[in-house]
């Protein structure tokens, strides 16, 4: 197919055929949430379920992708699901605009293949990661120049390593940048394809990102 | 020596590595001190890999890290 001729070379035939059949949900559909929907749509994986219940609102415009002016107000996941389709209609995309506990979690995830966290605060990827998912999860935060990345299968649990008892992180002093926000979002995008032609990434651990020194440091914890 | 390795805006006028002589900071407490680091803005403390406590008594060779916490998205 024409659309995918330039992942060739990179993915075989036979991979882009299994990420076609392969189901992601993303967990958050603001600055990382949204852009790593348009690279799953783009790069051909079959069906994304993004749930988030928020709306875009002005100081949004920074950095989430789908944000514009026209879109302040309006559902996060509705909007995506729109721009989703006029990039690639091959794509599944389920919207859902529902937030996110412990009593929804399973379900809003049963079925796929892949988990990712795009979230934004430390209460909701700890719910996840307590969840006990059958499927891998895919994890990233920033705040200014920094981020921190993370794969868990499932029995692992990085998430926890990384969240604090507070609810938000440095980045409410950092603020949240677009290049760091969409370097760690496309960072993820690359664990989840390779995760979803089975590749076993996970590791105890994560990588933290520096992009004043562009560096990515591997972070390896003895549980 | 300690090798205390730090991360975000930790490395702000501290640089990315510092080394500190275990003999003159016993534990990770008195270099958060040394380096006028707050252990409440510590999210992640690390020596040798492993999570650990500002009270950690510190060997030669050992190596610490510190990270803040980081949320957003």
């Amino acid at each position: 197919m024409e659309r995918y001729l330039r992942n060739k070379g990179s993915i075989t035939q036979s991979q882009q055929d299994l990420l076609a059949q392969r189901h992601v949900v993303v967990l958050g559909c603001g600055g990382l949430g949204g852009s790593i929907a348009e690279s799953l749509a783009r790069i051909g994986v079959g069906k994304l379920t993004l749930v988030d219940d928020d709306v875009f609102v002005e100081s949004n415009l920074n950095r989430q992708r789908f944000s514009t002016l026209k879109s302040i107000g309006l559902s996060k996941v509705e909007v995506a699901k729109e721009k989703l389709s006029d990039i690639n209609d091959q794509v599944s995309v389920v919207a859902k605009k529902v937030y996110i506990d412990s009593s929804n979690i399973t379900l809003l995830t049963k079925g796929c293949d892949l988990v990712i966290d795009a979230l934004d605060n430390f209460v909701t990827r700890r719910i996840i990661e307590d969840a006990n998912l059958p499927v891998p999860i895919i994890s990233a935060a920033v705040a200014g120049y920094n981020g921190w990345l993370t794969i868990s299968k499932p029995g692992y649990k990085n998430i926890k390593h990384l969240c604090s008892y507070m609810n938000k992180g440095v980045e409410q002093i950092f603020g949240n940048l677009s290049f760091t926000v969409n370097i760690l979002a496309e960072l993820e995008v690359s664990l989840a394809i390779r995760t979803l032609l089975s590749e076993e990434l996970s590791f105890h651990g994560f990588y933290f990102v520096d992009l004043k020194s562009l560096e990515i440091e591997k972070i390896e914890i003895i549980e | 020596m300690v090798e205390v390795r730090l991360f975000a805006y930790f490395r702000n006028n501290r640089g990315k590595i510092v080394y500190v002589d275990p003999n003159q900071y016993s534990n990770v407490q008195m270099i958060l001190d040394h380096l006028g680091i707050n252990l409440s803005d510590v999210q992640i403390l690390l020596v040798n890999g492993r999570h650990t406590h500002a009270q950690h008594e510190l060997k030669e060779n050992d190596i610490v890290a510190l990270f803040p916490p980081v949320a957003g998205g």
